[in-house]
C-alpha cells in the first residue's frame, strides 16, 4: 500500500514523454507540465521535493494558480489520491509586500502589522 | 510490520550532509540506505538556509573543511546543478569596532590561502555602489561564493539514487543499537531496523537524541533563525554578505531573488516541543526588512514574496562535529554545523566519506572532531548571537 512519500524506490523505468507536456503549469515561473513529470521520475515525490527542485509555486503568486494543478500531477504519476496529497505551505506574507511597508512599523500613517 | 534491511552504510539525516556523503560513498561502491525522518528529503537547514558559502569568519578548525570546498563543490557541480558562482563575499562594518573585529580574522585566513582584502566604505561602494552610505568598512574574501540550496539538495538527491543508494522518508530513527562493542543497527519508530557496519547521524539536533541510546552526548543547543526571499529583481549584486559579527546575511541568487536573513533577537529560543518549524514571529520579517534596506536603500521598493525560518544546531564553539566515535567503531557523525552549514556540507560529506572508506580525509579534521568538549571542558565561549539588527538602526 502506498503512502505519501514513501515510495522512494527506483522505478527502473525509462521517462515516458507525453503530448501535453508542453503545457505550462505555473505561470510565474514558466514550468511545463513535462517538467514536473520528469522531477517526479528524478525521484520528487512530494510537494515540498517539487516545489524546491522545480520553483512551480514560487513565484509572486507563490501557488495560487499552480498548487492544485502540480497536486493532480503528482496524484496521477504516484498513484495516490488527491486528498492525500497536501498544498504548499503557505507563509507570511500572505501576497508580497515591499521592503519599506514590511518595515513600517509605525502607528501613524498606516503601518503597523 | 516490520521490516528488516542491510546494507553497507545506512545515513541518518537526508540532507546535504548525508545526501552528498551517500552520493560520495555510492560512488566508492558501497551500498547506501538514507533515513529521513520527514515526509521530504532535505526539509531541515538544507532547504531553509541562505545559499551562501561564508568562509571569513568561521571557527578556526573549519577552515581546512572551507578551503577543501573550493574544491569539492566545483567537481561536484559538474555531476549535481547547483549554480555555485564563486564571485567573493563581503563582510560589512558600520563602525571602527566592528572593522576591528573583523581584522583580526585577516591574519588566520591568509595563512590559510585565502584572498581577502580589507577596503574603506567609499572603497566598496566604488565596486557596488548599491551599498549603502552608513557602511564604514568592509572585508572582500575572494574564495567565498553562492548557491542554491534548493537545486544543490534535491540534485545531490536525486544523483545518489541514480548510483543506487536508498532512500527511505518517513523513518525516524529511534534508536542505535551495538553488537560487540561495534555499531550494528538503527532501530526507527516505524519498528523497522537497518543493520549496517557503519552508521553515520546527519541528523542536526535529532542527532544527540540517537547518539545518546549508545551513551554519547553531544553539547548541541537549538536555535531558531528566520530569513525571506524577495521578488526576481535585476543583478545588483554577485557576492555573498554579512555583517560583521555575521548577525545578518544575504546574498542574490541566480535567478534574481534576494535572500537575507539574520537574528533579530526576537523569539530566537520558542520552546521547540510547542513551536512547529514553520514559526514566523511578527516582529522578526519587519526588522529583516529594515535590516535590508538599511543596506542597500535601493530595494525600498522590492517586494518580501515568503519568510520562513528553521531550527539550527548550535555546537558551544560555533564549529561542526565530525568522526567517528572512540566509544562504538562504525559509529560516525556529521553535525553541529552551527548555522554556517550549507557552505561546507559537499566537503565536510566528502571527508566523512574518506574516513569511512579508511582514506585518509582531503581537510585537516582535527579541531573538529566531535569529542573536543569532553577533553576540556572550557566555559562556554560561543559566539554571541543575539546581536540585535536593531543595531544598525542607531543613526
Amino acid at each position: 500500500m502506498k503512502t505519501y512519500g514513501s515510495d522512494r524506490g527506483f522505478s527502473g523505468e525509462a521517462f515516458v514523454p507525453k503530448e501535453d507536456d508542453d503545457v505550462i503549469i505555473c505561470r510565474c515561473e514558466e514550468i511545463t507540465r513535462g517538467e514536473i513529470r520528469k522531477a517526479i521520475y528524478d525521484g520528487m515525490r512530494t510537494i515540498s521535493e517539487i516545489r524546491r527542485y522545480l520553483r512551480p509555486g514560487m513565484g509572486p503568486c507563490q501557488g495560487m494558480t499552480c498548487e492544485r494543478n502540480v497536486r493532480g500531477i503528482l496524484a496521477r504519476e504516484t498513484g495516490l489520491p488527491l486528498s492525500q496529497i497536501p498544498g504548499y505551505r503557505p507563509r507570511s506574507p500572505q501576497r508580497p509586500v515591499t521592503l519599506a511597508e514590511l518595515g513600517n512599523e509605525s502607528e501613524e500613517e498606516g503601518g503597523g502589522v | 510490520m516490520s521490516t528488516k534491511m542491510k546494507a553497507d552504510v545506512v545515513v541518518i539525516g537526508s540532507g546535504a550532509v548525508g545526501s552528498a556523503t551517500a552520493y560520495f560513498l555510492a560512488k566508492e561502491g558501497k551500498k547506501v540506505i538514507v533515513l529521513e525522518k520527514g515526509h521530504s528529503i532535505g526539509c531541515g537547514q538544507s532547504c531553509r538556509n541562505g545559499g551562501m558559502n561564508k568562509i571569513d569568519g568561521r571557527g578556526l578548525g573549519e577552515l581546512p573543511i572551507a578551503i577543501y570546498g573550493l574544491k569539492c563543490w566545483k567537481d561536484l557541480s559538474q555531476d549535481v546543478d547547483t549554480e555555485y558562482v564563486e564571485k567573493g563575499g563581503i563582510r560589512i562594518a558600520l563602525d571602527d569596532e566592528q572593522q576591528e573585529y573583523m581584522e583580526r580574522f585577516l591574519p588566520f585566513g591568509k595563512e590559510a590561502g585565502l584572498h581577502l582584502q580589507s577596503m574603506t566604505g567609499d572603497q566598496l561602494r566604488e565596486k557596488i555602489p548599491e551599498f549603502s552610505p552608513r557602511i564604514t568598512g568592509a572585508i572582500y574574501c575572494q574564495e567565498e561564493s553562492k548557491m542554491n540550496p534548493l537545486k544543490t539538495t534535491l540534485g545531490i538527491y536525486s544523483a545518489a539514487r541514480r548510483l543506487g543508494v536508498t532512500y527511505v522518508s518517513g523513518e525516524e530513527v529511534c534508536a542505535l543499537h551495538t553488537r560487540q562493542g561495534r555499531i550494528y543497527a538503527a532501530e526507527t519508530k516505524n519498528g523497522n531496523l537497518y543493520e549496517a557496519d557503519q552508521i553515520l547521524v546527519a541528523a542536526a539536533y535529532g542527532s544527540r537524541q540517537i547518539l545518546n541510546t549508545v551513551g554519547i552526548d553531544l553539547p548541541l543547543y537549538s536555535y531558531y533563525e528566520e530569513i525571506f526571499v524577495t521578488e526576481k529583481i535585476p543583478k545588483i549584486l554577485d557576492q555573498m554578505f554579512v555583517s560583521a559579527k555575521v548577525t545578518y546575511y544575504g546574498e542574490q541568487q541566480e535567478n534574481g531573488t534576494i535572500l537575507f536573513g539574520g537574528a533579530s533577537g526576537f523569539g530566537n529560543y520558542p520552546n521547540r516541543e510547542w513551536y512547529p518549524d514553520s514559526y514566523q514571529d511578527r516582529k522578526r520579517l519587519p526588522a529583516e526588512a529594515r535590516a535590508l534596506v538599511d543596506l542597500f536603500p535601493c530595494l525600498a521598493d522590492t517586494r518580501v514574496v515568503r519568510g520562513w525560518g528553521g531550527w539550527m544546531d548550535i555546537s558551544p564553539d560555533d564549529s561542526m562535529m565530525l568522526g567517528e566515535t572512540v566509544e562504538i567503531p562504525g559509529l560516525f557523525v556529521a553535525c553541529g554545523f552551527s548555522g554556517h552549514g550549507f557552505g561546507v556540507s559537499v566537503p565536510a560529506a566528502k571527508v566523512t566519506s574518506e574516513i569511512m572508506c579508511g582514506k585518509k580525509p582531503g581537510a585537516d579534521i582535527s579541531h573538529v572532531m566531535y569529542d573536543r568538549f569532553s577533553k576540556h571542558m572550557d566555559m562556554f565561549t560561543g559566539a554571541d548571537r543575539n546581536h540585535l539588527i536593531n543595531d544598525i538602526q542607531k543613526k
